[in-house]
């Protein structure tokens, strides 16, 4: 197991330093000219011009070659320094971890919504294959997988704040602002862990010795609790670990949509405002949280099912 | 038991990580007072535009229709100026140097009172930063006393005091600006004073008890920016308290049949045009230039794409500036174009078709030009494709390009541009002269004319900035005019249309057709 934290800790010294890179080469290879993309997003449409573009390329030194700006941001990394945004001066810590809060307030509420909703159903419809539920459930499944997270987003305001005039339709700042961008990302991923949760539980159900609990005369309940719950948890763990990504790719809409000053919607603002700084900090952030997750699942993992500790350790061995 | 402990200390990093974001989120959350509170009566204005920063350079346009800021000079409906923090002014050496009288008794919302030491601080900063005062050719401001401010420039301009109503020229409280002179803080005079700036999509401000001049009867504000325009209509219709700017077409189809909502709709200060770049072909030729205009079905891209019956573009600028109208030119017709007899004409100057209906250059090479736009504003593109449309009909190959608006402006400097569609503010400066000036300089402008100029047409233009008559300014507006309407340096299309909706317990609701004021201080439920 230390082995295992050690390896993920060294991944994520890996992961800021690829990322870093990774995005400023990307960013410096993207066609249009800095200068004006920078005096663009600061000072908007009506004032910008070659005056402007000037005044930013003189400020920000972006004549320089490209090697002496990624050994400035290299070395300010090293001391912890992120720098600050090209377009509105602030620091990056500072914006990125405005930006951050929101978003991972938002995708760990959805996660907890999708977890609350997807598993129980799906391990109910695994009681009941084939009927009129487990068909609507996947009916349903592919339906609202298949539709852009956008329109769910529409439809979810459409019924909640145009109609029912329940909660608001955008905005931030109270817990009635999470409910439809959080509920938005939540149905999507629900509907997929269902399925998943469905499948894993037959599988389970079909193996031997859920057979054999039953037959030895434990009541479902205790079938359930003793063979069941284990088992089925390394799919539905594995799954949701997996749809992290969704969940990162869905805020960049969700945020956009509902107003939501995350940092889905700030990064798409930065890559085209060339904000570079910007861009590292908030992938760079993005890419650690993600080693971290990985690792909460990779350990959940082995605890529920020592196994798999036993068979990394047996293959290191060999 | 042990075999938990693992779990537990990576899930405790977690929850570790989500508490420590957050804590340091809360505290570097821009707050400016602490004494907001929102109640049943507090509005939510929703625009596009979202905040960069608390510099005017960069957001003053959003300070200034929020009412925190305020300039010296303000603006009507149809471009006139207004006394605002100064209350008077006049020009001296026939228009070189400027003097303006500040309004006796503002006060900043820190409570400081304003003295033309102040207005110098915020102006000489500001011309630090892009600033459209940059073109007012500023060689000096002083104080001559604790009341008049006085601008010498380098040369007279009759236009000078319509460029201190520029957004850029905001006068901010000496606190407001650190030591090296970035603002930190937006403290300004006007109706409402910002609570918290929190870029980039939340401002809260409440109403300032001290204002000069009418006093706000909402207390609580929020300005919020949202990009979508799906959702911003659907916000109007969410709940009462919204007010809601920016609709496009569809949307508004359908708010205007809602019976909780009134729609208000303004022909603003901003046209959609098109430039070409004057020196390659075929736009070198200004009678390609003139049929390719007449070719345009300006009333079909109206009603399809702003939805509306308004706003048919004859001439550059908007008919709110009523002294600059001409009758409608033929260059710039209203009605269906007429293709067949168009293609002849083009025939006629010798542009022919080839056998595939492609037309010809005098060369004899296919025309085909690439139309550069953005969707920034979400017409633009459509506009491109309808025009691409229009233009086949001549057997003229458009390929629409959709960028960032930037390109424009670094396209026309490398030489590479074309063609570019965009909408041009020409009440930034409530006096038109100043972007005109600007847009056809003898070197071209990033948003005006490229590799065309007229010595007759900068003539008249210096000289409606001597101290000429008011029969004279008429008549050489309307010569300029005329000038740029059979040129065609810049070919107008469509007249911006501003759309707002809220709902109808919303009193006072009106649209600025200089984008320069949401009016919320005359705002009652």
């Amino acid at each position: 197991m230390t082995q295992r934290i050690t390896k993920r800790l060294l991944q994520l010294i890996l992961i800021i330093w690829s990322v870093g890179m990774l995005s400023f080469i990307l960013t410096k290879s993207l066609p249009g000219d800095m200068a004006y993309r920078i005096a663009a997003s600061r000072y908007g449409y009506d004032q910008t011009d070659t005056a402007a573009a000037t005044m930013v390329r003189a400020e920000l030194g972006l004549d320089q070659p490209w090697w002496q700006s990624y050994l400035n941001w290299l070395i300010d990394l090293v001391q912890f320094d992120l720098g600050r945004s090209l377009v509105s001066g602030e620091l990056v810590w500072v914006e990125v971890t405005h930006q951050f809060a929101h978003t991972l307030n938002l995708a760990l509420i959805a996660l907890l919504i999708s977890l609350i909703i997807g598993p129980p159903i799906g391990l109910w419809l695994a009681h009941r294959p084939h009927g009129i539920a487990d068909r609507t459930s996947l009916a349903v499944s592919i339906i609202v997988r298949s539709l852009p997270v956008f329109i769910i987003g529409i439809v979810l305001i459409g019924v909640f704040s145009v109609k029912l005039k329940w909660l608001p339709a955008a905005g931030y700042g109270t817990w009635q602002h999470f409910v439809l961008p959080a509920l938005t990302l939540a149905v999507a991923l629900s509907v997929v862990s269902v399925r998943v949760s469905r499948q894993a539980m037959q599988q389970v159900m079909a193996s031997p010795y859920y057979q054999y609990a039953k037959l030895k005369g434990l009541t479902p309940w205790q079938t359930l609790r003793r063979h069941g719950l284990r088992n089925v948890a390394i799919t539905i763990i594995a799954f949701h670990s997996v749809q992290l990504i969704y969940l990162i790719e869905g805020v960049v809409i969700v945020e956009s949509l509902f107003a939501w000053p995350g940092s889905g919607h700030a990064l798409v603002h930065a890559i085209i405002a060339r904000d570079i700084p910007i861009i590292q900090g908030t992938t760079l952030v993005m890419g650690a949280l993600f080693v971290l997750l990985n690792l909460l699942v990779d350990v959940a993992c082995a605890t529920i099912d020592p196994r798999i500790d036993d068979h990394h350790k047996d293959t290191a061995h060999v | 038991m042990r075999k938990f402990i693992p779990l537990l200390l990576v899930f405790g990093l977690l929850i570790a990580l989500v508490v420590w974001v957050n804590l340091a989120a809360k505290q570097h959350a821009p707050k400016q007072h602490t004494h907001a509170h929102q109640d049943d009566n507090s509005l939510i204005v929703v625009s596009p535009w979202e905040i960069t920063s608390t510099d005017p350079s960069t957001t003053g346009f959003i300070y200034q229709r929020l009412q925190i800021a305020e300039t010296l000079i303000d603006a009507d409906n149809q471009g006139r100026l207004l006394p605002s923090l100064a209350s008077s002014w006049h020009g001296l050496d026939g228009g070189k140097v400027w003097q303006f009288r500040l309004r006796q008794g503002v006060k900043f919302h820190d409570g400081t009172v304003l003295t033309a030491e102040h207005v110098v601080k915020s102006l000489n900063i500001a011309l630090t930063k892009p600033t459209a005062l940059e073109q007012a050719h500023i060689k000096q401001i002083s104080a001559i006393d604790d009341q008049t401010v006085q601008f010498e420039l380098a040369k007279p301009m009759q236009a000078f005091p319509a460029y201190l109503a520029h957004s850029t020229a905001l006068i901010l409280s000496p606190a407001s600006f650190d030591d090296s002179g970035q603002v930190v803080k937006v403290i300004g005079t006007g109706a409402y004073q910002a609570v918290s700036i929190e870029p980039p999509q939340k401002v809260e401000q409440v109403a300032f008890a001290d204002y000069w001049g009418k006093k706000a009867s909402i207390e609580h504000i929020t300005y919020l920016a949202n990009t979508r325009s799906e959702t911003r209509a659907l916000l109007a219709q969410s709940q009462p308290n919204y007010l809601v700017y920016n609709l496009d077409a569809p949307s508004l189809a359908r708010l205007t049949t809602d019976p909780n909502l009134q729609v208000a709709t303004e022909s603003i200060a901003r046209t959609i045009l098109y430039k070409v770049n004057a020196k390659r072909p075929p736009f070198d030729d200004v009678a390609f230039r003139q049929i390719l205009s007449q070719a345009i079905d300006r009333q079909g891209i109206a009603n399809t794409v702003l939805g509306t019956d308004q706003g048919v573009a004859t001439q550059v600028l908007p008919p709110l500036f009523g002294d600059w109208q001409i009758t409608t030119p033929t260059t710039a017709p209203m009605g269906t174009p007429d293709y067949p007899s168009l293609l002849t004409k083009l025939n006629q100057l010798g542009y022919q078709q080839n056998a595939q209906g492609q037309l010809l250059s005098k060369s004899s090479e296919p025309i085909r030009i690439t139309l550069k736009t953005f969707s920034d504003r979400p017409e633009l593109p459509i506009i491109a494709t309808a025009l691409q449309a229009q233009f086949a009909k001549l057997g003229i190959q458009v390929d629409v390009a959709v960028g960032n608006f930037s390109d424009i402006p670094a396209s026309h400097q490398d030489g590479t541009l074309q063609m570019a569609l965009y909408a041009r503010n020409y009440g930034m400066i409530p006096n038109p002269l100043g972007a005109l000036m600007e847009d056809f300089d003898a070197d071209g402008s990033d948003w005006g004319a490229m590799n065309w100029h007229s010595p007759a047409l900068l003539q008249k233009l210096e000289q409606l900035n001597q101290d000429i008559s008011p029969a004279q300014a008429t008549m050489l507006k309307q010569e300029i005019a005329t000038i740029l309407a059979d040129e065609l340096p810049v070919t107008p299309i469509l007249y911006y249309q501003q759309h707002i909706a809220a709902n109808h317990a919303l009193q006072g609701v009106r649209l600025d057709a200089l984008e320069r004021n949401f009016y919320l201080n005359q705002l009652a439920w």
